[in-house]
């Protein structure tokens, strides 16, 4: 058993460990849950108060000590955090070789963030069932795995969440919006958070193109289009970007969520500290 | 001037542009292939209008243009002389006789031109070079003479021209075109008559004629050039006096003298080496080159002394070598020539075998030299020794000896070494005596301080036989080592010359030091001298022959050159080589326009250019002068008011411009070019400073000036005063200047004034080019206005187009400077900003107060 976990740390895919590094760069103290609150679990005593309630008195204990003491529980989060990746041949694109692929970046940015809630004693699980939620460092591989092995082009059912989770959805997301509103709108329960991170490559978003360009699309059904001033389209192709965005930010909105964009020519520890920042922020 | 082509088959390519124009038309561009995930997004746009493929008509003439130069330029466009066009065979008759070397380029160049002529008038051609004995006329397409015509070069041979024209009259049986491409110079021998030979249609003559040399001789130590111009108002030249390995020894420039001749005189005493020969500078002709031999002078000494190949500083050859190198001929073979008589003087430092063999030449007037060191030994009753000699040498220093070595006393009067320069550093440690005392006929002409002999001779016929009683190594006296040994051993070698020798050694002369027709060095192959006055030939070049300096030259035919009469023939179109009449190559500038037709309409495909930007651009390359506006962009300048010395005010305008790049360096403030101004007629407040150098003598300003100069004073720019100047401080000046025009109270400016502070904290050194001194301010208003001192900041500041500084500061080199500069700019935003700086340096006082008070 040791022999066999020793090799499996030791084989860690390079992206876990960037995955690692990249949440060691962000502290998690603001996530700490050393601290008393609701929970069920033993924290520890402290003298009780005259306002307070008799009946939190631990008598038992107190029978042990000069003066009443109230017994305090450890604070826990029922939350769950359930990560979905896009797997889609789209994802697999890169307009330049210094950058990654959409797809190596949004799995580097998944992990990353469970690693990093790990480290905030948070439970993560993924949305299709491959990995049940834990707060186990430890099964981060499990997470590259099923990222890396997930189905192409198949949203999940979110009968796998929880009924008051925190789903998490990264991938190229505008190009099939169409697609994910019909499919939120036949899912979606009530008290999921939904949370969008939208990694697009800088020619999608940008469109610069001039002169006559044949665009090959990188999924099965597309076929390709070609353009004679691509530069003529360019507005209305931002806006329909633009408007699909809207959309699902609306959603992400209305579930209580949030809606981030991650370019992949930009540094990803700012996409990081948002998203740390943004799960970190007390929430009703 | 007529275009030609040199393949005129390619133009047809020009009947493909168009085709150009429809293949541009009929294909459409490919597109681009891009991978791209957002496809979805752009289904359903609008995919553009269908393919739109007439371009702008500029553009399609554009590239229909640069197509047809490319196309031009590689039919190799020229233009060539306008010709009368006439189907006659065209003969060349090229000048390649030696006078043709100064002008050969033209006359190569030229005979190109007519070359290129015939070729586009399709004629046959026959190109005689007239140094060449033709048997028959051989016509030949016009491009086959261009290989023929690229190897040929002047020949070192004479030419006879009317021999040439007679011969063609003669052999030429079809009616042709003759040209003659003469040098325009000829022998006299072989100068036309115009009457003979055949009808010549066209002559070409250079513009200028060569200059020549016609005589060299010698005059005492003085060598008398002259050089002959064959046409008048001929430029003066420079005459090079060279050595054989072709180092220039002296020059001199030449004087006109009567007629076209020029003279010049080159000093032969106190040269380094010995003269080899004469040449005209830029003169590239064989005319302009005159081996020395002819002039004598030189004694011709064989030095006979063991050579010490390890130690060649400690062996006396080196020095007797060096001691004679400027004045004689000096041969160092071991062994001496068979034929004594081309020796002046002989100078012995070893044993001379056959000493019998010498005795004849002496009394014919050699001078034989025996420099005395230890191989007289054994053979102090040599015959050619003035007389016999101890067996053994005198010791003057040794460690037994009490007299030391001893130094040389004066020289015979009326000897051959009356006069010579006696070294007190010469010091004579061992010395022969004379056996019983002198014989019959023996001279002292050198003694030492006992006055016993240094040098005695005795007279042997017309010759000498020479004794220096010492040797020339260390051991024997240290005489070598100094300045009299050179002095002594030349003044003795002349005793030689003018002694009957054969001038002319016997034939036959083998080459040695040849030149070629340009009167340069050359390694040419030539044929040893058979005959005393063989001519120069192709296989007998210009150069020195047999002994080193016997020089076989022209044997003075320079004498004998004349111009060429040019209107002597009748009907004969007379021309100068010159730019008209070439042929000029088009093809470097249909590239350039090609390639300038090709960046427009890159930039066009880049899009760098549109319509309306290439029409700005053609405009701002028609119309320089448009783009050329004045700037009136209103820049703040500083201003300085003239000093009435045009060097101080040359000063102040350079030492404003280095303060205004020094603050446009360092701050952050813009200043432009430094104004002149005048008081009288500018409105000075345009100017935050305004700099006046006084000058002691300068007149003061008129009424209307002083009441501008008060107001912008009292107004607020400030106006610096500087008596210092580079032609010293002006006090009286100044002191008028402020008390007639300005009239102010002045008090120093001390040590906590803003001016000290508004960027540079200069803690009280206010420093210009004369140091470190108090400056004055007026007292008026709590602001300073005018500024008052003798520093000279103009000449601290002053740099040079280069960004030098012009003027060394007086003391404390350019760390002065530093700080001149730093008040410079102080003073500047002073003027600009005025309090600002004092404030702002009790802002952090002023900050704790808020702190405090917020509390």
């Amino acid at each position: 058993m040791i022999e066999q976990a020793a090799s499996l740390s030791s084989s860690l895919p390079p992206l876990v460990l960037q995955a690692l590094r990249l949440a060691e760069t962000l502290t998690t103290s603001g996530h700490g849950h050393q601290r008393a609150g609701i929970g069920d679990s033993f924290f520890a005593y402290r003298p009780y108060s005259a306002q307070e309630n008799a009946a939190s008195i631990d008598w038992r204990a107190s029978a042990r000590m000069p003066a009443p003491v109230v017994r305090e529980r450890e604070h826990e989060t029922p939350q769950t955090l359930y990560l979905w990746v896009d797997n889609s041949p789209s994802m697999d694109y890169r307009s330049k070789d210094d950058y990654p692929t959409k797809g190596e970046a949004a799995r580097l940015l998944a992990l990353s963030l469970a690693a990093m809630l790990f480290k905030g004693n948070e439970n993560v699980g993924t949305l299709d069932g491959q990995v049940k939620p834990t707060n186990a460092a430890s099964q981060l591989v499990r997470f590259y795995d099923a990222f890396s092995n997930a189905e192409p082009l198949n949203l999940p059912q979110l009968s796998n969440a929880s009924s008051r989770a925190h789903v998490l959805m990264v991938g190229d997301l505008l190009p099939q919006a169409d697609e994910t509103t019909a499919w939120l709108q036949k899912h979606l329960r009530s008290g999921v958070t939904l949370s969008f991170i939208e990694v697009c490559d800088v020619v999608e978003d940008t469109f610069r193109f001039e002169g006559p360009t044949r665009f090959r699309g990188l999924e099965k059904r597309d076929g390709s289009l070609e353009f004679l001033a691509p530069q003529d389209v360019r507005q209305q192709y931002l806006k329909r970007r633009s408007s699909f965005r809207d959309i699902l930010k609306d959603q992400a909105k209305r579930s209580g969520g949030h809606y981030f964009t991650y370019r992949t020519d930009t540094d990803i520890e700012d996409i990081l500290l948002q998203l740390y920042q943004y799960l970190g922020q007390p929430r009703g | 001037m007529n275009l030609s082509f040199a393949s005129s088959g390619l133009l047809w390519a020009l009947m493909a542009l168009p085709l150009l124009y429809w293949l541009v038309r009929l294909m459409p561009p490919k597109p681009k292939v891009i991978d791209f995930p957002a496809l979805r997004i752009l289904m359903g746009l609008n995919t553009g209008t269908p393919p739109q493929m007439t371009p702008p008509w500029w553009l399609v003439l554009l590239r229909v243009l640069l197509a047809a130069l490319i196309i031009i330029a590689f039919a190799g466009p020229r233009l060539v002389p306008q010709s009368t066009p006439n189907s006659q065979p065209l003969v060349i008759l090229v000048d390649n006789a030696w006078p043709a070397a100064a002008s050969w380029q033209d006359i190569q160049r030229s005979a190109n031109t007519l070359l290129d002529e015939a070729a586009a008038q399709k004629k046959q051609v026959w190109l005689w070079p007239i140094t060449e004995n033709p048997q028959q006329v051989s016509w030949r397409e016009a491009s086959a003479w261009q290989e023929t015509l690229s190897r040929l070069q002047p020949q070192q041979q004479s030419a006879d021209l009317p021999l040439a024209l007679k011969w063609l009259q003669k052999n030429l049986t079809t009616k042709a075109e003759v040209v003659l491409l003469s040098s325009g110079v000829v022998e006299r021998l072989a100068v036309p008559d115009g009457k003979e030979g055949v009808k010549l249609s066209r002559v070409y003559t250079p513009q200028i004629l060569p200059q020549v040399i016609g005589h060299v001789e010698r005059d005492g130590d003085n060598l008398k050039v002259k050089v002959l111009s064959l046409q008048p108002e001929a430029a003066t030249l420079t005459v090079e006096l060279r050595d054989l390995e072709h180092r220039v020894l002296s020059r001199s420039g030449t004087e006109k003298s009567a007629g076209n001749q020029q003279t010049a005189n080159l000093v032969l005493t106190g040269l380094p080496a010995q003269p080899g020969y004469v040449v005209l500078q830029h003169q590239n002709h064989i005319a302009a080159w005159w081996g020395l031999s002819h002039i004598g002078g030189q004694p011709r000494v064989q030095v006979l002394a063991a050579e010490q190949n390890e130690f060649p500083l400690l062996s006396s050859r080196y020095y007797i070598k060096n001691a004679l190198a400027s004045a004689a001929q000096v041969n160092l073979q071991r062994e001496l020539p068979d034929d004594l008589s081309t020796l002046d003087a002989i100078v012995a430092d070893q044993l001379v075998v056959e000493p019998e063999r010498l005795l004849p030449w002496v009394e014919n007037g050699g001078v034989f030299i025996a420099l005395a060191g230890d191989w007289l030994r054994e053979h102090t009753e040599l015959p050619l020794l003035p007389s016999a000699l101890r067996p053994q040498p005198r010791l003057l220093s040794g460690p037994l000896q009490l007299e030391g070595a001893m130094t040389l006393k004066q020289a015979k009067a009326s000897g051959p070494l009356e006069g010579m320069s006696l070294d007190p550093a010469a010091l004579i440690s061992q010395q022969w005596l004379p056996q019983n005392g002198w014989a019959d006929g023996v001279e002292t002409w050198l003694a030492l301080q006992d006055d016993t002999p240094l040098v005695s001779a005795r007279r042997v016929g017309s010759g000498w036989l020479v004794l220096v009683h010492t040797g020339a190594e260390a051991a024997w006296s240290t005489l070598p080592l100094t300045g009299s040994f050179p002095d002594l051993l030349q003044r003795l070698v002349k005793l030689g010359q003018g002694h009957e020798v054969t001038e002319v050694p016997p034939l036959p002369w083998a080459p040695q030091q040849l030149f070629d027709v340009y009167g340069k060095p050359a390694a040419l192959s030539a044929t040893p001298i058979t005959e005393a006055d063989a001519a120069v030939t192709p296989t007998h070049p210009i150069g020195f022959y047999g002994a080193p300096l016997q020089a076989h030259m022209l044997d003075g035919k320079q004498k004998l050159l004349t111009a060429l009469p040019t209107n002597i023939w009748d009907g004969a179109e007379v021309l100068h080589y010159s730019g008209q009449n070439q042929s000029y190559d088009l093809l470097p500038w249909v590239l350039l326009l090609a390639l300038l037709l090709l960046i427009v309409d890159t930039a066009i495909r880049l899009e760098l250019l549109r319509p309306g930007r290439v029409m700005v651009l053609l405009a701002a390359i028609m119309l320089p002068g448009i783009t050329q506006a004045e700037d009136v962009s209103p820049t703040t300048s500083l201003g300085w008011i003239s000093s009435g010395s045009s060097s101080v005010d040359g000063i102040t305008a350079a030492g404003l411009w280095g303060l205004s790049q020094a603050v446009n360096a360092r701050t952050s403030i813009t200043l432009g070019n430094p104004v002149r101004v005048d008081p009288a007629s500018d409105s000075l407040g345009l100017y935050p400073v305004v700099v006046w150098p006084m000058v002691e003598g300068a007149t003061l300003p008129d009424a209307k000036a002083a009441a501008s100069l008060r107001a912008y004073v009292a107004s607020g720019g400030i106006l610096l005063i500087d008596s210092g100047t580079s032609l010293g401080v002006a006090k009286q000046h100044t002191q008028r200047v402020l008390n007639t025009v300005l009239g102010v109270s002045l008090a120093p400016v001390d040590a906590e004034h803003t001016l000290q502070r508004s960027f540079y904290l200069l803690s009280g050194q206010i420093v210009g080019r004369l140091g470190n001194q108090n400056l004055w301010r007026d007292t008026a208003a709590p602001l300073a206005r005018l500024l008052v001192g003798a520093h000279d900041f103009s000449g601290a500041w002053a740099i040079n187009e280069r960004g030098e500084y012009q003027l060394p500061m007086l003391a404390g080199g350019e760390v002065e400077r530093e700080k001149a500069l730093r008040f410079g700019i102080n003073m500047v935003l002073y003027a600009l900003l005025g309090d600002y700086k004092k404030d702002q340096l009790h802002v952090d006082t002023l900050l704790k107060l808020f702190e405090e008070n917020a509390k």
